[in-house]
């Protein structure tokens, strides 16, 4: 007891000191065996995640005198304690960072190492040429991102669909004409989930801004030279109403689960399935390997008005990067530990567990089932548009447009109503108009 | 102290307490007995058919997640975390409660309105500025530095519940032993404590609950597998984007259990009554 | 003299440790928080002093207003709702009125014992359209859409929420009543009895005022958690869809953690601490007029 309350006068001292201040120095290991810490936002019981094992297993084979301390983390607790450790300037070796406003807590207090002094022109062509755009405001590099994050694709159940006599939509028009069919005979026709609220701007709207403005208005949008009040963005949230009043999503779609979602189209209880590119590894799991084998993966149909067609929309994938402190031996292991990960040997085992990487594999090598080839096609096929969420203030994004599409979904608000309110927002606090 | 004095109560107040009860029952039940058997079923099944008694019922999710999450060693922090802690809010509540209480001095008044404070002062308020202070006095990641905010933030409520108790115990019977020249400190130990038994069962049940099933100092102020506790460890199993039901179930199920047994051995505690007198108004 | 200084420092031994500890762990974190609460700040870098903006802006938040409007509900319920029926369960089992209380006592007490985490889990599973509850109606009543739609209505979507809340913290009022009711001498009941009085007459004109002075502790309690409530609500429905379910402590968690908001995090749970103070006095005043003490 009185150690406690000796610790606590301790405490009472530190707090009425300043709080920010310096802290140790994270350099230099001495010789022989080096240590790495290792904060990792991936949920290890996923199976999403079961090649990692087996990547650490190799990396530990080639390289024995690296030994590497992990910490674990998945969702938003991850952030959470990020946040803390970034306050007090002390940070791990190693930890997953992602490209834009979410981990701007550790961007921009310069705690990650630019990695372009490592990056030679021989090493970045083995890469598709995406992944080297600048991700700092000068032009740095913090991650090699080892695969692209492509937010909409419409996955099909083709024996419901010849169940039912029904061919996959070119338009959404089509796609909604097949409705009443699709319901009448007890099914969903585009499952979709979006209770985690993420879900309707990151996998839906944002491909729509791009099918209705492209990258070009969307750029000028960011800067303020056209407005989200404008034509394209407005039409796009309409879609998303349409697609609601419809009967094209699931009753109760902003209740539903991710996992709920696509627990749903696995049970082949919903025609088609709208979700991200990632998603083809957990289907894999869960559904009955005869099921899995017809699935189809194809792009969102056309919408009436849109100027680009058959786009998508993608961001790279988030991937672990350096402490900007590490030096001498310390940084030689982290660059070892990162080129390895995301160097050939790393990512031929990522592909072998079905994502496709950016490092450019001859994929014919690869016994890839047909749902993955169609997916690569499919990709390679089409032009990107960004994702909101990872160009745009994650305040405006996640407080006011995320919930504000649910808003739209429900009726509670108009499309037009709520383009407005997000221009307010961007125009009085985005950093993207700022500058 | 069932004297035969003391009628039964009527029929009707009988029936509405059974159909109370029973409805609570039916709410708790019905759930777990879910959970339970759900944590035998394989993951696709439980998203398959959610409803449906387990086909082929096996412990399989419990030695995954028992391995996978590292269960073993997050049981045991759980354990040492909240015993520390609930039994040092304990004694350290009793005292402050009597100090306010017992002694009518000007101060009490001041105490116990700071303490009322407390209750008002969420987690999250406090959280970044106490880890930056954690890490200057260099408490992070060891126990102390988890034990110390668990105890903090439980303080208020248990003065609360201390204080409201204690009021109770007549002034009369402190005096008597002051008269007989007893220390402050043995009048504590020796009337105070034993007279509290309920409350006493009552504030280590809340403690114990709510210690058990923290979450966010474990996990802001501990970085080594070794250092943590079962919340933490279960959220494992809840990532985002994909969830192994079955394994979180079981993991839930693990949680759960202790608390269970530990509410069997206390609840006797909370309902044991006194020697008529000792606390009459 | 002498014997005042000497109850004056065992007052203070008495009362210093628990103190102590408590006001280094929570009360200066709570004054930094007062103090971002007047500026603007990412948790890095400049830090800007905008007077009483932040507050400003919170009146004018629509989002605001939807959570403040959550959290009166769910104090109401606490008060109300939690409070009465915990009462009332703990004296039914006070005096023994079903048989094996035991065992119900255990079944009321287990779900405060089970963290909001996996309560949330299990209520989600239970009202999710394609979850336990929604199958079942559609079962009965034969309609295949049957999904909750009180969830996606403005004005109702905090009833379920309320509900679990309802059956997650009534054990815990029953519980401390339940050792309260411990120190009424069972002659009290006898005398009562012996003179006529039915158990309502007991309940409300002896036991109650007995009690008085621990309602009004459990009031306090009810109060503060419910303007903090946190976990439950976080796991369950996050606050959506659209802020529906949204009250002031998970919007402070998403402005200041999410968003690195600091300044404006930190009003609104320097705001929660408002309004809770704005209660107890509320709390006080009705116990004064009912001569609690």
């Amino acid at each position: 007891m009185r150690k406690l309350v000796l610790v606590a006068a301790l405490l009472l001292t530190a707090m009425t000191m300043a709080f920010a201040g310096p802290s140790k120095d994270t350099s230099g290991a001495t010789s022989g065996a080096v240590t790495l810490t290792v904060y990792h936002q991936i949920d290890l019981a996923s199976p999403q995640y079961e090649y990692w094992p087996v990547t650490l297993a190799a990396f530990a084979e080639k390289y024995p005198d690296i030994k590497l301390d992990f910490e674990y983390v998945s969702g938003e607790q991850f952030h959470d304690k990020f946040q803390a450790m970034a306050a007090t300037g002390d940070i791990p070796d190693i930890f997953t960072t992602y490209v834009g406003s979410r981990s701007s807590y550790i961007l921009d207090r310069g705690l990650v190492k630019d990695l372009r002094p490592y990056l030679t022109d021989s090493f970045k062509a083995n890469y598709t040429p995406a992944i080297w755009g600048p991700q700092g405001p000068n032009g740095e590099i913090y991650i090699i991102s080892p695969n692209m994050a492509v937010c909409t694709v419409v996955y099909v159940n083709t024996k419901l669909q010849k169940e039912l006599g029904l061919t996959t939509p070119k338009t959404l028009d089509e796609m909604i004409a097949q409705v009443p069919a699709i319901r009448a005979a007890g099914y969903t026709p585009l499952m979709f989930a979006n209770k985690g609220v993420w879900q309707a701007q990151s996998l839906l709207l944002s491909m729509l801004v791009d099918r209705m403005g492209g990258t070009a208005w969307f750029d000028k949008a960011r800067a303020g030279t056209a407005k989200f009040t404008d034509k394209p963005f407005v039409d796009a949230l309409a879609v998303i109403k349409r697609m609601v009043d419809t009967q094209l999503f699931p009753a109760g779609v902003n209740q539903l689960e991710g996992p709920e979602g696509w627990g749903d189209f696995v049970q082949g209880k919903s025609v088609y399935l709208l979700d991200a590119g990632w998603r083809v590894g957990a289907l894999k799991g869960a559904a009955a390997p005869a099921d899995y084998a017809q699935y189809e993966a194809i792009a969102f149909p056309e919408v009436p008005g849109e100027v680009v067609h058959g786009s998508s929309a993608a961001t790279l994938g988030e991937a672990l990067a350096m402490n900007a402190k590490l030096t001498g031996a310390k940084a030689d292991a982290a660059w070892k530990f990162l080129s390895f990960i995301y160097g050939q040997e790393g990512l031929d085992i990522l592909m072998k567990y079905g994502t496709v990487p950016t490092y450019k594999l001859d994929y014919s090598k690869y016994d890839l089932d047909s749902l993955n080839r169609q997916y690569i096609q499919l990709t390679n096929s089409q032009t990107m548009g960004y994702v909101i969420d990872a160009v745009m203030d994650g305040e405006g994004v996640n407080n006011l447009l995320n919930p504000g599409i649910q808003a739209v979904m429900m009726g509670s608000k108009t499309p037009a109503q709520l383009a407005a309110e997000y221009e307010a927002w961007v125009a009085a606090n985005d950093s993207n108009r700022k500058k | 102290m069932e004297t035969p004095l003391l009628r039964k109560a009527p029929l009707n107040w009988r029936i509405a307490a059974y159909f109370l009860m029973v409805a609570f029952a039916v709410l708790t039940i019905f759930p777990l007995v879910w959970l339970g058997y759900s944590s035998l079923k394989p993951h696709a099944e439980i998203v398959l058919h959610p409803l449906r008694l387990p086909q082929h019922p096996s412990l399989n999710n419990y030695f995954r997640a028992w391995e996978l999450g590292n269960l073993g060693t997050a049981l045991l922090n759980s354990f040492i975390y909240t015993i520390v802690a609930t039994v040092a809010t304990l004694f350290l509540s009793l005292a402050a409660a009597f100090g306010i209480v017992k002694f009518h001095f000007k101060s009490s008044a001041f105490f116990t309105a700071a303490f009322a404070v407390g209750l008002m002062i969420t987690v999250h308020a406090v959280i970044i500025p106490l880890f930056l202070a954690e890490v200057k006095v260099g408490i992070i990641n060891r126990r102390i530095g988890v034990i110390l905010p668990y105890i903090a933030f439980d303080l208020p409520m248990s003065v609360m519940i201390a204080i409201s108790y204690i009021r109770g115990i007549p002034d009369a019977l402190i005096e008597s032993a002051e008269m007989d020249g007893a220390k402050y400190r043995h009048i504590f130990w020796a009337m105070i404590v034993p007279l509290s038994t309920p409350v006493i069962a009552t504030m280590v049940i809340l403690s114990f609950l709510r210690h058990w099933n923290e979450f966010l100092f474990v996990f802001i102020f501990t970085t080594k597998a070794s250092m943590k506790s079962l919340p933490v460890a279960i959220t494992l199993f809840a990532g985002r984007n994909n969830i192994e039901y079955g394994m979180q179930y079981a993991a839930l199920v693990i949680g759960i259990i202790p608390m269970i047994i530990f509410y069997f051995f206390f609840h006797a505690q909370l309902i044991k009554g006194f020697g008529e007198g000792a606390l009459k108004e | 003299m002498k014997y005042q200084l000497s109850r004056k420092i065992s007052h203070y031994c008495f009362i210093l440790p628990a103190f102590l500890i408590f006001i280094s762990v929570m009360i200066f974190p709570v004054f930094f928080s007062f103090v971002l609460g007047f500026t603007q700040w990412k948790g890095y870098g400049e830090m800007r002093f905008v007077g009483f903006d932040n507050y400003i802006r919170m009146f004018q938040d629509p989002v605001f207003h939807i959570a403040l409007r959550n959290n009166i509900l769910i104090v109401l319920i606490s008060v109300f709702g939690q409070i009465p029926l915990g009462m009332l369960l703990a004296y039914m089992l006070h005096r023994k009125m079903v048989k094996k209380s035991n065992v119900f006592e255990v079944l009321i007490f287990l779900p405060i014992t089970i963290s909001s985490v996996i309560i949330a889990q299990l209520w989600n599973r239970m009202f999710s359209p394609v979850g336990i509850l929604p199958a079942l109606v559609r079962t009965i009543t034969g309609n295949k859409d049957y999904i909750i739609t009180i969830v996606e209505n403005k004005d109702l979507a905090i009833i379920p929420i309320m509900f679990v809340l309802l059956w997650q913290h009534t054990s815990l009022y029953m519980v401390i009543f339940l050792a309260n009711l411990q120190r009424i001498p069972n002659s009290f009941i006898e005398a009562a009895q012996l003179e006529g009085a039915g158990e309502g007459t007991i309940f409300l004109k002896i036991i109650m005022p007995i009690l008085g002075y621990v309602i009004f502790i459990n009031s306090i309690l009810a109060i503060a958690g419910s303007f903090k409530s946190f976990d439950l609500i976080y796991s369950m429905s996050g606050g959506g869809p659209a802020h529906y379910t949204e009250v002031i402590a998970v919007y402070m968690y998403n402005t200041t953690f999410v968003h690195q908001n600091y300044g404006y995090g930190s009003a609104l749970s320097i705001i929660i601490i408002g309004f809770i103070v704005l209660s107890l006095l509320l709390t006080r005043g009705v116990s004064k007029i009912f001569k609690v003490e």
